[in-house]
């Protein structure tokens, strides 16, 4: 059995992304009382893309999109595909970003969650139709995720390297070897 | 150089084959799989209730005890119609055992109600549902109407072990037949999505134009029994304007439902009880 903690980066993310999406899950209940919503899956897909290596990285978004279409009203699987073309289309650009630069991830971010979101709301106007209601609240939605998570972004991409970190991974030594 | 062909190659073939397995893997599993994750989910959304009624609780402690007994006194009030209510309702139901009887009618559905308490508020762009804690465990039927002391709050969509899914009536898939109260041709009452810090509404179609309404006397539209889901005469919603449709046959609105549906901790879903004949 490998001991390496390293070979475990998978598992430690995606422990990490159940307990967050619970969070949010508790959160989103509260702001459905004034009709409100939060979006955060782009943070949970580009941390992966980012900092993992290849396998690992797969590993790690297959579980946290099986684990989000479960709790939630998507048939097993939709998540699947997006999740992983954005995973691998971040991965290929990753030798591009700066990543010393956190407005640069913040973008990546961005622009993640904006995919993805814009992905489910398709899906849905297939299901129940297009109204003008329909638009306005999930373009509403999609505004106040963007703005939270272009707050918090990097904060939380922090928080998920200090995890790895409690169990003696160092995610940027590893990209730096890579490199 | 074809090694570092492969190299770029490796997450684009990573990708199709994790797709391709997923294909792959039969339905069964992937139930499976769903249904576990579910589980495993539940038992937080329960945790999450579990909090709020501890954070409630200490908050009626807090409470002062002259505020505590005009609440009690307003509860006892409040008990006393709600048992009134009951000896009407029990003279009521004997009258139309008795007419039954002597007209050799077919009984109507009586309904027994389970309450269950809301896990989990999901009303977002995309869907409008709750969660509540009561699943298969309590033999919670599929497509079971759900409601409210303010009226209807949606139909039982999924059931799981522990828990079951009610679609919102502000979904826009629930439709159902209604009639407005005093009037007995049916209109058709549909989920409509509300925008934030605003009252949940829906939409009604095919009103006869004799139908008037007007902001100062808004009408209420109730169940019409029709459709067999929902007991006749269950409040549904408010109705202040009508617009004449496109052709000019009928009209619609928009009907206007209960600021409680966004905070209700309660519901009682509805189980047809078996006729004795």
């Amino acid at each position: 059995m490998d001991k390496n903690p390293e070979s475990y980066q998978w598992l430690i993310l995606f422990i990490l992304y159940g307990i967050a999406l619970i969070l949010l899950s508790q959160l989103n209940q509260s702001l459905a009382t004034v009709s409100l919503f939060l979006f955060v899956n782009g943070l949970l897909v580009s941390f992966p893309a980012l900092f993992l290596p290849l396998g690992q990285g797969i590993a790690a978004v297959f579980l946290f999109s099986i684990f989000y279409d479960s709790g939630e009203s998507w048939n097993i699987g939709v998540s699947l595909f997006p999740n992983l073309v954005t995973f691998t289309a971040l991965y290929y650009l990753r030798d591009r970003i700066q990543y010393d630069n956190r407005r640069a991830y913040k973008m990546v971010v961005l622009i993640v969650n904006l995919i993805l979101y814009i992905y489910y709301t398709i899906l849905a106007g297939n299901t129940y139709g297009v109204t003008s209601q329909f638009v306005f609240l999930n373009l509403l939605h999609l505004l106040v995720s963007e703005f939270v998570l272009f707050l918090i972004a990097g904060l939380l991409i922090s928080y998920q390297k200090d995890v790895l970190r409690m169990f003696n991974i160092d995610v940027d030594a590893s990209l730096r070897a890579a490199k | 150089m074809s090694k570092e062909r492969n190299q770029r190659l490796r997450p684009l073939i990573a990708l199709g084959l994790v797709l391709f397995t997923w294909i792959l893997i039969p339905t069964f599993f992937k139930k499976v799989t769903e249904d576990f994750f579910y589980e495993f989910q539940a038992p937080s959304w329960i945790g999450g209730t579990l909090v709020r009624n501890v954070q409630k609780f200490w908050t009626g402690r807090m409470e002062s005890k002259k505020s505590l007994i005009e609440e009690g006194r307003d509860l006892a009030r409040l008990n006393a119609t709600l048992q009134y209510q009951i000896q009407q309702q029990d003279s009521l139901a004997a009258q139309v055992d008795r007419y039954e009887e002597l007209f050799n009618l077919p009984s109507l559905p009586t309904y027994q109600a389970e309450v269950g308490r809301i896990a989990r508020r999901d009303t977002n762009g995309w869907w409008q549902e709750i969660t509540i804690h009561k699943g298969r465990n309590f033999e919670i039927p599929k497509g079971a109407p759900v409601v409210y002391s303010g009226g209807v709050v949606g139909k039982v969509r999924k059931v799981n072990m522990t828990t079951s899914i009610i679609d919102l009536i502000t979904s826009p898939n629930i439709r159902l037949a209604a009639v407005f109260e005093g009037d007995k041709r049916p209109v058709l009452y549909q989920g409509s999505i509300s925008t934030p810090f605003t009252p949940p509404k829906g939409t009604v179609q095919n009103v006869p134009t004799d139908i008037q309404i007007s902001k100062g006397h808004p009408r209420r539209l109730i169940t019409s029994g029709l459709g067999g889901v929902f007991p006749e005469g269950l409040t549904i919603g408010w109705v202040q304007t009508l617009e004449a449709s496109s052709d000019g046959l009928f009209q619609s609105g928009e009907v206007i439902l209960s600021d409680e549906l966004n905070t209700i901790r309660e519901v009682a879903i509805l189980r047809t009880l078996e006729s004795d004949g």
